[in-house]
């Protein structure tokens, strides 16, 4: 099979938060907070 | 199963696989039937991911096995939003800039063919067994309640995922998990509130949530770092980790979902939201389970979940001691029903000793249960040696087809066969691709027409369609269907991913050393895992995902720059 050349990706921003770098920030802060909801959750009822 | 409930089903069913099929008719090129050509927007790629990984299993056995252990197998999937991330750094714009229909075609120009392949065949040999187990799930429910075959019901099941994947290729696979990931979150939101619903008068889901609280159901997260210990926060955080990066940046049944997005961006968003949003849906379905085993805290549950098990003891020489346990469990039964409500009066009182009273005697009455529990199993075990007395898988089905409302057992049977068919589907479509693309066309028969390798796509997905309904027939010899999954994964994954982490992040390791690395590690990490069955080690599963992956990168490392470094420091000549 003929592999297609390398083509460039053109940087594109996403469509919220302004830069990937504050997307990604912004899920692993959510899911940091998860956790936490979990912990506190698990506390409440133990 | 009533009139209703099978419109429901069978009409919720037939008209995804329509919508599917009608939506891909255009389909008739290879590169429209592997990539779909490439026009999927984020939110499709998202659903079409989760489902992806949703498989029935996750929805028979999850809630089952949070009614036996709780809450803390949500800990599993906490290293997905890491490693979702990590992947839309690192590993999606490389494969957006090569323009590659599979992962292992990128290892060729980072390294040769030979690596392709090899990485290709892991692929292939861990994905076929799966895919077994993944059509096996939903059989074991339909050839219970309708009292059919195993074999036949595993066979139409088979039939159907491999009619419309065959017919409309990813883009069907996509198109139809997008339908189904809807039906599978209503169906399960559904069953959360029925099942709260179905409490006795006067118990709300705050007192089902206290009861589960006081009987240690609802710890979601274990700090305690222990090896053997299949779910904690360290293992999963690490382990899981390695396993989720393997398993989506790796695995060509995720790969291809989102090497069909439209662009890089929506790709990124794509699996982005389902780092976001998998966790939850994972609570979510524990949670059902946890309701589940507050309910049949209230009501009594069969005496053993597997009805098939329970017949053969009947109709044996020990029905009469099932019969006297029955009894027993009846009895037993009444109390933990009744010391139940204790509990939920004393809970709402704050009485400390009231409630250390009561819920020292509902877990006496619940202790009481298992015992008798233990007995039907070991009634079964004499009745049948080879049987399996492992029945947490059966319990959420149960609860479905005995608790449930008419049309919403239809809409959860919908719900289950949607799980199976999306997942069964991706799998077959990335088994066939990766097939043709890495094998068949690299290796095997060259430059031939487009129209030949489109028909050869075809053949080949009804080839891998046949092969996992031929595992299916065996998977009754895994005691618990998703770790058994989740156990064939990581006996690969691990290596997998070493390969392409020395890819990505060790240009000057050549594909030698990575090939030799790979395959010591691949034995070292199948060794372990028989030591472990034989019970010579004990390490949890999750483990070898990260054993595997690490061995790979020193492995290639010592036998590229490593072993030179060696040979100098012992004052060896070192050519090169």
């Amino acid at each position: 099979m003929s592999q297609p050349p390398p083509t460039e990706t053109t940087p594109e921003e996403p469509p919220i938060l302004g830069s990937w770098q504050n997307m990604y920030t912004f899920v692993l802060v959510a899911h940091v907070v998860l956790i936490f909801l979990f912990y506190l959750f698990s506390n409440a009822y133990a | 199963m009533s009139t209703i409930d099978w419109i429901v089903m069978v009409g919720t069913l037939t008209t995804i696989v329509t919508y599917g099929v009608m939506k891909t008719r255009s389909v008739d090129n290879v590169k429209s039937y592997l990539l779909g050509d490439r026009d999927l927007k984020w939110w499709t790629i998202g659903l079409s991911v989760m489902a992806t990984q949703a498989s029935a299993i996750t929805f028979l056995s999850t809630p089952g096995q949070a009614y036996n252990s709780g809450l803390g197998f949500a800990q599993f999937y906490f290293g997905l939003p890491i490693a979702m991330v990590i992947l839309c750094v690192f590993v999606l714009p490389i494969y957006y800039r090569l323009q590659v229909y599979t992962a292992y075609e990128y290892l060729e120009s980072r390294f040769d063919v030979r690596v392709r392949t090899m990485t290709a065949l892991l692929f292939l040999i861990q994905r076929g067994l799966a895919a077994g187990i993944t059509i096996y799930a939903p059989a074991i429910i339909l050839s219970s309640i309708l009292g059919w075959s195993l074999g036949l019901t595993i066979f139409l099941i088979g039939i159907v995922v491999i009619f419309y994947t065959v017919m409309g290729g990813t883009k069907a696979v996509s198109v139809t998990q997008k339908q189904q990931m809807i039906v599978i979150l209503l169906g399960m939101v559904a069953a959360g509130v029925v099942v709260v619903m179905k409490l006795p008068e006067g118990v709300g889901m705050g007192d089902a949530l206290n009861v589960a609280g006081k009987l240690g159901k609802l710890e979601v997260i274990d700090f305690e770092f222990d090896l053997n210990d299949r779910y904690n926060i360290w293992s999963a955080m690490l382990g899981g980790t390695f396993l989720f990066l393997s398993y989506f940046g790796t695995d060509q049944s995720q790969v291809q979902r989102y090497l069909s997005g439209k662009s890089l961006t929506e790709s990124r968003l794509g699996l982005l939201f389902n780092g976001i949003f998998k966790v939850p849906m994972q609570f979510l379905v524990l949670f059902v389970g946890i309701m589940v085993f507050v309910f049949f805290l209230f009501v009594a549950p069969p005496i053993h979940f597997n009805t098939a098990n329970l017949q053969k003891v009947e109709q044996s020489e020990y029905a009469g001691e099932l019969a006297g346990l029955q009894a027993d469990y009846d009895a037993a039964a009444e109390v933990t029903s009744e010391a139940s409500t204790l509990l939920v009066e004393a809970l709402r009182t704050d009485d400390e000793a009231a409630i250390t009273s009561a819920r020292a005697r509902l877990e006496g009455a619940v202790e009481r249960r298992m015992e008798i529990n233990a007995g039907v199993d070991d009634l079964i075990i004499r009745v049948d040696p080879e049987a399996i007395t492992e029945d947490r898988d059966y319990v959420f089905i149960t609860f479905i087809i005995n608790y449930l409302p008419i049309g919403l057992v239809g809409l959860l049977l919908a719900v289950i066969f949607s799980a199976a068919m999306s997942s069964t589907s991706s799998e077959l479509n990335a088994l066939a691709t990766t097939s043709l693309v890495d094998i068949y066309r690299r290796s095997l028969v060259k430059g031939r027409d487009d129209d030949h390798y489109f028909k050869a796509s075809k053949w080949l997905t009804i080839m891998w369609g046949c092969v996992a309904l031929g595992f299916a027939a065996v998977a009754n010899l895994f005691d618990n269907l998703i770790q058994a999954v989740n156990i064939i994964g990581s006996l690969f994954y691990g290596v997998i991913l070493g390969v392409f982490v020395v890819a990505f992040f060790f240009k000057k390791i050549g594909s030698k050393s990575v090939l030799i690395g790979a395959l010591i590690a691949e034995a070292f990490v199948v060794l372990t895992f028989i030591a472990t069955y034989y019970g010579y080690t004990d390490l949890a599963y999750l483990w070898l995902n990260l054993i595997g992956c690490v061995l790979t990168v020193v492995l290639a490392w010592f036998f590229s720059s490593g072993s030179k470094a060696v040979k100098r420091s012992m004052g060896i000549e070192v050519k090169g």
